[in-house]
């Protein structure tokens, strides 16, 4: 078990439902998103040790973790204004935000569309899509992939398990000496349920470089030079935003979850930095 | 079947949380005038069971379906704790939501949680019990139960323990079962690996026989007829002062899940103080019944 302070949860009420979170520590709010098909459990190495100097709160973002199924779709501009929905729900004030994979691109979509809402970005891993060609190749790969239902022999438990130590790209996940690890990540793809090939899909919905100049307030891009193409192009992101720095991680793309002190402390200093 | 749903399809009600004696307990709420109802879970399961149920109350009752705390999303106690303090603890989360009289439903564990709840709230602030398979056992029985039913199994790398998880309900649900079903019974254990045998245990441990000759106000034994405790209410209802028995046909439990009209339909009535002894009510509209048989 990781020392520090104690986790708490709630919900937030907001137009399309219930919002669950989990938050540690008191201060100057920091609010994280967890890449698509996860949950605020993202976090649960980090809560406790970016909870030691600030109130570091994991929201589960709609459809995912547990937070009610949404009725529209998983889009990352949709994901975005529940976003915005729960920092007045919980009158945090402006904050500083952060994500990781599809929860940088939509910390990067609140921050373009809701300026007043942050003070501080955090983009970690963001997908980076560079052109029309290339979001098409990826919503056909993510479309063609078959996401097996309950099955009389339970076998779809499984694969779901599996799922947790590489990526459909070959990327590494998780490793699979961590049982605990893979635990949470085959419990957040259950969780998700039917719509797992939707939310998939629509993780690449985001044209991050066409909305990176709005960002007005000092950014932190956090990159995985091993993580998949479109999550390693950190220096092109940087490269668009007003005010930015990048910090390199020698991985793959599960910064939060293997190298939480390495992440918790980058976060740290530049929030010191910056604030 | 596409549903991969972690909790069964049915709307959603809404939920919270409220602080108990080990931290917080997590709760599904439906319906905002009439009695109170509130609902304990089997093990090792959680207040999703209720999710079809929940609707069916809400337009007669105020219903409140728990978490017990250590499963779902209700924080653990620190270790290993009896079927009384898991009831008081529960009883302390009532209180806090302002549940003054009510009528409380549980099934097997949820039940002799639900009998400590009503002993210890007092006569006067319960109007009548709903109950399903009441852990009552011949002290063999316990003594095996605590050895072998809930044997500790960890999450291991290669995944081995989620084919442990579905056999598992396999046997004790039976391989025809819907596979929604099964995959919610597997889920539920498999997101709690670590402490699941610990309210399996306290129920175990604990002789329900005295609670239920103890108590004042009408109950319910609503059974499936292949229930692994179906013989334990049949025996169970003549302790009662005023009970009735009644057994659902061709079910093998989990009655909120697989029969949840006639279960709500059923609650519904002792809720109104419609069941046998001295109480006495106005008769709701049976809820409409849209259950399988499956």
């Amino acid at each position: 078990m990781t020392n520090g302070p104690k986790t708490r949860r709630g919900y937030v009420d907001t137009s399309a439902g219930q919002m669950h979170y989990r938050e540690a520590g008191d201060g100057a709010p920091l609010l994280l998103i967890h890449q698509a098909l996860r949950s605020s459990l993202e976090f649960r190495l980090v809560l406790p040790l970016l909870g030691e100097s600030r109130r570091t709160i994991a929201v589960d973002l709609m459809g995912y973790g547990d937070s009610d199924q949404p009725e529209s779709a998983y889009m990352v501009t949709t994901h975005a204004d529940r976003v915005a929905e729960l920092i007045d729900g919980m009158a945090l004030g402006p904050i500083a935000l952060g994500g990781h994979h599809t929860g940088a691109n939509v910390a990067l979509e609140v921050a373009a569309k809701y300026p007043d809402k942050v003070t501080a970005l955090v983009l970690s891993g963001p997908a980076v899509v560079v052109g029309e060609e290339e979001r098409i190749a990826l919503v056909e790969k993510m479309s063609a992939i078959d996401y097996p239902g309950p099955q009389a022999d339970g076998s779809h438990l499984l694969s779901i398990w599996r799922e947790g130590l590489v990526s459909s790209f070959d990327v590494p996940r998780l490793p699979g000496s961590d049982p605990e690890l893979l635990a949470d990540f085959f419990l957040e793809q259950i969780k998700v349920g039917p719509r797992r090939k939707e939310a998939h899909v629509a993780a690449f919905s985001h044209d991050a470089l066409d909305r990176a100049p709005l960002v007005r307030v000092p950014a932190l891009v956090l990159s995985g030079k091993q993580d998949m193409w479109t999550c390693a192009r950190g220096k092109e992101l940087a490269a668009r935003l007003p005010h930015a720095e990048l910090h390199e991680f020698d991985m793959a793309g599960e910064m939060p979850r293997l190298e939480p002190r390495q992440f918790a402390d980058a976060v740290c200093a530049f929030l010191e930095r910056s604030q | 079947m596409q549903d991969e749903g972690a909790v069964p399809a049915g709307a959603s009600a809404p939920r919270g949380y409220v602080r108990g004696e080990w931290g917080l307990v997590h709760y599904r709420a439906a319906g905002d005038r009439g009695p109170w109802v509130v609902l304990f879970h089997e093990s090792p399961l959680s207040s999703a069971v209720y999710d079809k149920v929940l609707p069916l109350l809400a337009g007669s009752a105020r219903a409140v379906a728990f978490d017990t705390p250590g499963y779902g999303l209700s924080e653990p106690p620190d270790r290993p704790r009896e079927i009384p303090d898991y009831a008081g603890v529960l009883l302390g989360a009532m209180d806090r939501l302002g549940i003054d009289e009510f009528t409380a439903v549980g099934a097997h564990t949820g039940a002799s949680i639900a009998v400590q709840v009503a002993l210890q709230a007092g006569a006067h602030r319960v109007r009548s019990l709903v109950l399903s398979g009441v852990p009552v056992y011949s002290d063999d029985d316990r003594a095996r139960h605590l050895q072998s039913w809930a044997p500790e199994v960890g999450p291991v790398a290669d995944g081995s323990h989620l084919s442990w998880g579905w056999a598992r309900y396999q046997r004790i649900w039976g391989e025809e079962s819907d596979p929604a079903l099964l995959h919610f019974g597997a889920i539920s254990l498999l997101s709690n690996l670590e402490r699941y045998s610990w309210a399996y245990n306290a129920a175990f441990r604990h002789d329900p026989v005295p609670d239920l000759q103890r108590l004042e106000c009408p109950v319910l034994l609503l059974v499936a007829e292949h229930d692994l405790l179906v013989e334990a209410d049949r025996r169970s209802v003549d302790l009662l002062r005023h009970g009735e028995l009644r057994e659902v046909p061709d079910l093998v439990g989990q009655l909120p899940m697989r029969a949840p009209g006639e279960f709500a339909s059923n609650i519904l009535r002792y809720a109104a103080g419609d069941g046998p002894g001295p109480a006495a009510g106005d008769v709701p509209a049976p809820a409409p019944s849209d259950d399988a048989r499956s």
